[in-house]
């Protein structure tokens, strides 16, 4: 499959209802490796600070399943999470796969760098020289990698590790890293999202990215603008409390300010997602959550944080 | 006295150390260090104690779905709301 099939593919899930790019992404990358002799993607996997939603959420994924993404799409040489060595061992590995991998493999970050007091608030490893800070090792392994994954919206843009007042000083990694980062935004994640970013990595490089380094793919359109109840909103029906149908803009709905996919992708093998189970989008893949969500049942004038930017209330809708 | 220092602990969600002393075989002291702080105390302050049902479940990203239900049966209490069975 060429690039601009699987861009197409990845965009006309929109309108598909048996949500063919998950079902098409395997076998399409794995013909695609086999055609142009490339191997697996080699990925050193760091957890930072966050709350582990994102390995959670990427272990959901369906068609591929986490097997099938093991085995045909990528070899994972290092995750606190999901590798059997431990100890010194464990990090013996890290080093080795560094030197061997420099500048072929792809680093994933899951969750923020805390940045104040030498970052001493995350501590990937104790060693007998003295602490490894997740401030060390991702800029470390992020001069040596090929890519930069940040996986959730911790990593991304610092999400609520870094939440006020942010005792940590966390920030997002793109913060310590001069260079590109790939920003795969959410809390957590979907895990179409992280699986099709990797996917595109694989077979193409680099997707095209928005104004904050994510992935078009899924972050072009805003929640609002394909939301099931947008019709209600249109008409200015709107739900008096949570449980009614109508649009949630009356109970502190971010959809009309926050870009994914979510109302036709949808959760846990594409079988719900937040507004069709009667509760408000918070807005978790921006830049600004969980801050410029809240107070999250408030609607989008009265929340914190006065938004600059007018929300796109879906002028452009198809 | 023997000092062994084991870390990290995988397999896990988040981030661990162990640190034992041994003395003759024997286990004299264990110091297990969870080696991360976001200091979610802070976080949850000056917030509209509603918003505790959504930021909380950001703790842990495995048993959010207890800490988002346990916040909301708060809310219920502090709230007096008598909620039926079905919409629990
Ligand atoms: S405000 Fe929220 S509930 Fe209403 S149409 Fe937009 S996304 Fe849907």
């Amino acid at each position: 499959m060429e690039k601009v099939d699987f861009i197409k593919l990845c965009q006309d899930s929109a309108k598909a209802n048996n949500h063919e790019l998950s079902a098409k992404l395997l076998p399409s990358a794995r013909q695609y490796l086999l055609e142009h002799g490339l191997g697996k993607l080699p990925v050193i996997w760091l957890e930072t600070n966050d709350s582990g939603d994102n390995n959670i959420a990427f272990m959901n994924t369906t068609y591929p399943y986490l097997n099938q993404v093991f085995r045909d799409m990528i070899d994972l040489l290092y995750s606190n999470t999901f590798m059997a060595a431990q100890g010194t061992d464990a990090l013996q590995l890290l080093e080795d796969t560094m030197n061997h991998y420099q500048g072929k493999f792809t680093l994933v970050v899951e969750g923020a760098v805390p940045a104040k007091d030498g970052g001493l608030y995350n501590v990937i490893a104790r060693t007998k020289k003295g602490p490894l800070t997740a401030l060390d090792a991702v800029v470390r392994l992020g001069e040596a990698a090929q890519y930069v994954v940040a996986i959730g919206t911790c990593a991304s843009f610092g999400g609520a590790s870094s939440a006020a007042p942010n005792v940590t000083g966390s920030v997002g990694i793109s913060q310590v890293l001069k260079r590109q980062v790939i920003n795969v935004s959410g809390c957590p994640v979907n895990p179409d999202w992280f699986v099709g970013t990797l996917a595109h990595l694989l077979m193409y490089g680099p997707p095209e990215v928005d104004e904050l380094n994510r992935p078009k793919l899924f972050y072009g359109a805003t929640v609002h603008r394909h939301c099931q109840r947008r019709s209600y909103f249109d008409n200015k029906e709107y739900a008096k409390q949570l449980g009614d149908i109508e649009c949630m803009f009356s109970q502190g709905c971010s959809g009309p300010r926050t870009g994914s996919d979510c109302p036709y992708r949808q959760w846990i093998n594409h079988v719900s997602w937040p507004v069709k189970v009667n509760t408000p989008c918070i807005g978790c893949t921006n830049r600004d959550f969980p801050d410029g969500s809240a107070p999250f049942f408030s609607p989008l004038p009265q929340k914190t944080t006065s938004h600059k930017q007018q929300p796109d209330m879906g002028k452009e809708r198809p | 006295m023997q000092k062994i220092l084991f870390s990290p602990v995988t397999r896990l969600s988040g981030l661990l150390s162990v640190e034992l002393s041994v003395d003759q075989g024997t286990i004299t002291e264990a110091d297990v260090s969870a080696t991360m702080f976001r200091g979610f105390e802070y976080i949850m302050r000056n917030h509209h104690v509603t918003d505790a049902v959504y930021l909380t479940q950001r703790i842990c990203g495995i048993c959010s779905m207890a800490h988002g239900a346990v916040a909301s049966y708060l809310l219920d209490q502090l709230y007096d709301n008598d909620i039926n069975e079905n919409a629990q």
